[in-house]
């Protein structure tokens, strides 16, 4: 055992960073800092840069125009990213729909596909969730059904984020009514453009814009959509959700709240910030760094493979720290600029801010009030505890 | 002592509850009128000026009502900040007629005491000068609750002997700018700024010091405390029921036992909440001005350290329909971000607590 990062790491770390340093739009980085949720049209031209270096898909086999980075690597690049205000773009093309393609698609599918993810021309998004079936996702009754040359899809999903902005949905459905509810899955890819499919906004208490429904109605797609074989669709959703067992830890969004903090409470001294204050928010903030601290270890073991059988229970773990971390970060913040969090910001910045708010405090409540969802998406802190129980315990 | 709510105060729950109810579709429009219709507003304003000069208790069920109906008027400001304030302040009879006409919803009174860049300090940097016979207004104050709808702002400012003015003004008036904005959680409030504008003697209604402007707000801040309570308890009664009537793995989440006990968790937080609210209110009712603003911090660090995690917790259990604003459960989390920072927030309650300890 020997932990220390290598030279080669640290090497990369500072390529990864001169990278960002040079390349990414300040205007980007800062309305990424400010927290609302990314339109297509923002990310786009740093996907764009990306895509030339040759940086597009962290996590996809090198032979399909991923990078081939050690998990370290990955790591490093997550971190440096989320500390520079870099976005994540397209991510569910780029970590999860890209890697099932790659893993089980076709080589047609491959083909079609994989490029144009690659170059930020094709959004995906993730059709999994339905009104009935949220953390029993296995009990979802959209339907897919054999027709010729065709499924025809018909049913529900919802909680879909970016489906408004998305070229694709990854859709898991139904193709065998008599099977087990996990065998008789599928994963297929839905146009959203496709005649019988509707996309309806829901409206979320963070106030932003994210997250719909989708209404599928007779939607016919060719049956070379339907990734790898028919009721496969259960592995692949594991394959798929499991891709980034590490991505839930959030790491390189906690570090970014971490380095800020300090300045933060340094500003709101010159507005009003008494030192009694000041003093307590500098001690939360030192006892959340510890916890990253270790936070970041329990991500280098997984990403090691040091947890083997126990990884499934290891990801979990890290999943529900990471989003209790987070609105405790989020929360620092918005206790840190007091008052001046009460008013509704608008992700559209031209509007001018109240008298009473400094350019920090736009997106500190939003941040906040979005936390909490990530307590509940991609699988809820009960359902971790759950597989937590059932991997060791049971 | 009596734990035990009297005819009188059953029957104003009770009017609260059916005047929430029915306007339930409605709740941007403003209520203003019906309040004052209702004796709401007389109930905050003393005997001998028009009012009914109700009692702490009386004033805190009806916030309590609000708080569970996520009701919008700004009460706790205009009514009972804005009134305990002129109280204090004005003489004879601009006190008599200015309370009677707040009583009976003729004119609102937005009171504007903060300002930018300065948190919670109540000392006011705006300046009123001498201006022959009158003063000339400088500078700007923040989150004006519903000083964009208000037909007077009541606002604090220094004078040239260092002492502090309460100025009754006209937001339409030239010189004065208003700039109404919507807060997280879809309130209305306002930045007022002014730049020399000139004001005559009679505006001036009286000097006060900060103490007891920080006393006026003492009541409002209790109230603040009950409008959460109301609004937690009704959370956890929606979960409680969303609990039982939503199944997964083909049984209701309400036979997982991890569920049960973080619904449970939350309710003894809540409740906790109501008995530190009755202890605050005993010290209201003891007299001494110590203990009694050292009961209200307690009261308010009790309520807002866990409110946000109490209303959490409730969308939370609801999975993502708690984060739809279609569904009303994540609105009392955004009114408890709002509610934790209008008149000084956890840590400034506790500090004030700690020094009136010693
Ligand atoms: C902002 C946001 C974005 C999302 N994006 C997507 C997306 O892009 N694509 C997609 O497919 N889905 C998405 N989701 C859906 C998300 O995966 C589901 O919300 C999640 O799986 C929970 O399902 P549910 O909402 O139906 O809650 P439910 O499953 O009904 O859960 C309600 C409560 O019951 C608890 N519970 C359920 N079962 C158990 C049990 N066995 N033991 C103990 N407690 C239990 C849960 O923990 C939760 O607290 C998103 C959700 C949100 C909020």
């Amino acid at each position: 055992m020997k932990l220390a990062f290598s030279d080669e790491d640290k090497a990369f770390r500072q390529e990864v960073r001169a990278f960002i340093a040079a390349e990414l739009p300040a205007d980007l980085a800062r309305r990424e800092a400010m927290g609302f949720h990314n339109g297509r049209a923002t990310v786009d031209p740093w996907q764009r840069k990306l895509h030339a270096r040759g940086w597009a898909a962290p996590s996809w086999p090198r032979e399909y125009g991923g990078t081939g980075w050690s998990p370290i690597q990955r790591y490093i690049f997550e971190l440096e990213c989320g500390l520079a205000n870099a976005p994540e773009y397209s991510l569910i093309a780029m970590s999860m729909v890209g890697p099932v393609i790659c893993r089980f698609g076709s080589p047609a599918l491959q083909e079609r596909f994989l490029a144009p993810m690659l170059s930020g021309d094709c959004w995906f998004c993730q059709g999994f969730s339905e009104p009935q079936a949220g953390s029993d996702l296995a009990s979802l009754r959209t339907r897919a059904v054999r027709d010729g040359d065709d499924y025809v899809i018909n049913g529900q999903k919802i909680w879909t984020t970016d489906a408004h902005m998305a070229d694709y949905m990854i859709c898991l459905a139904r193709t065998d009514p008599d099977a087990k509810p996990q065998a008789g899955l599928s994963m297929i890819i839905v146009p959203m453009d496709a005649p019988g499919v509707t996309v309806r906004p829901i409206g979320t208490i963070d106030g932003d814009a994210h997250v719909n429904e989708v209404f599928l109605e007779d939607v016919r797609v060719p049956a070379g959509h339907l990734i790898g074989k028919p009721n496969e669709g259960w592995t692949q959703a594991k394959f798929l959700l499991g891709h980034e067992r590490t991505h839930n830890a959030y790491v390189g969004m906690l570090c970014r709240y971490l380095a800020r903090i300090p300045g933060l409470i340094d500003d709101e001294c010159t507005r009003g910030l008494g030192p009694v204050e000041a003093a307590e928010y500098r001690r939360r903030h030192a006892l959340l760094a510890i916890d990253v601290e270790a936070l970041q270890w329990s991500v280098l073991r997984v990403l090691a493979g040091e947890e083997g059988p126990r990884l499934n229970a290891a990801a979990s773990a890290i999943a529900i720290r990471g989003a209790e971390y987070l609105l405790r970060a989020a929360d620092l913040e918005t206790a840190i600029l007091g008052p001046q969090v009460i008013p509704r910001f608008r992700p559209d910045d031209s509007l001018p801010l109240p008298a009473g708010a400094p350019a920090s405090a736009p997106g500190r409540s939003t941040q906040y009030l979005y936390w909490w969802a990530a307590t509940i998406f991609g699988g809820t802190d009960e359902i971790q505890r759950n597989i937590i129980w059932n991997t060791l315990f049971r | 002592m009596d734990f035990t709510a009297s005819n009188e105060q059953e029957m104003l729950r009770d009017s609260a509850r059916r005047f929430f109810a029915d306007r339930e579709g409605d709740r941007h429009a403003s209520a203003w009128g019906s309040y004052a219709d209702l004796g709401w507003l007389a109930l905050v304003a003393p005997e001998d000026a028009g009012g009914i000069g109700g009692d702490i208790e009386d004033i805190l069920i009806l916030a309590e009502e609000m708080g569970r109906a996520l009701a919008h008027e700004p009460y706790a400001g205009s009514a009972i900040v804005a009134m305990r304030l002129i109280d204090r302040t004005a003489d004879g009879d601009a006190r008599r007629e200015l309370l009677a006409a707040m009583a009976d919803g003729s004119i609102r009174v937005a009171p504007a005491l903060y300002e930018p860049g300065r948190r919670y300090a109540l000392s006011p940097s705006m300046r009123a000068t001498g201006d022959g016979g009158g003063f000339r207004l400088s500078g700007a104050k923040i989150l004006v609750p519903g000083g964009g709808d208000a037909d007077r702002l009541l606002l604090s400012a220094t004078l040239d002997d260092g002492t502090i003015g309460l100025f009754l003004v006209d937001p339409a008036a030239t010189g004065t700018t208003v700039s109404r904005y919507a807060t997280i959680d879809d309130g209305a409030v306002a930045d007022v700024a002014f730049d020399a504008f000139i004001i005559g003697s009679e505006s001036l209604l009286g000097r006060i010091d900060i103490e007891a402007i920080d006393d006026a707000l003492d009541d409002a801040r209790l109230a603040l405390c009950a409008d959460a309570l109301g609004g937690l308890e009704r959370a956890i009664a929606m979960t409680s029921d969303y609990l039982s009537t939503r199944s997964q793995f083909g049984q209701p989440l309400a036979s997982f036992q991890a569920l049960q006990h973080s619904l449970v968790e939350i309710f003894i937080d809540t409740d906790s909440i109501r008995s530190s609210l009755y202890q605050a209110v005993a010290a209201v009712h003891d007299g001494d001005g110590v203990a009694r603003r050292r009961a209200i911090s307690s009261c308010w660090v009790k309520t807002f350290g866990a409110a946000k995690r109490i209303a959490g917790t409730a969308v939370h259990l609801h999975g993502g329909i708690g984060m739809t604003t279609e569904y009303q459960v994540g609105h009392y989390l955004r009114r408890m971000m709002v509610s934790e920072r209008s008149f000084g927030d956890v840590e400034h309650h506790l500090a004030r607590y700690m020094a009136l300890s010693t």
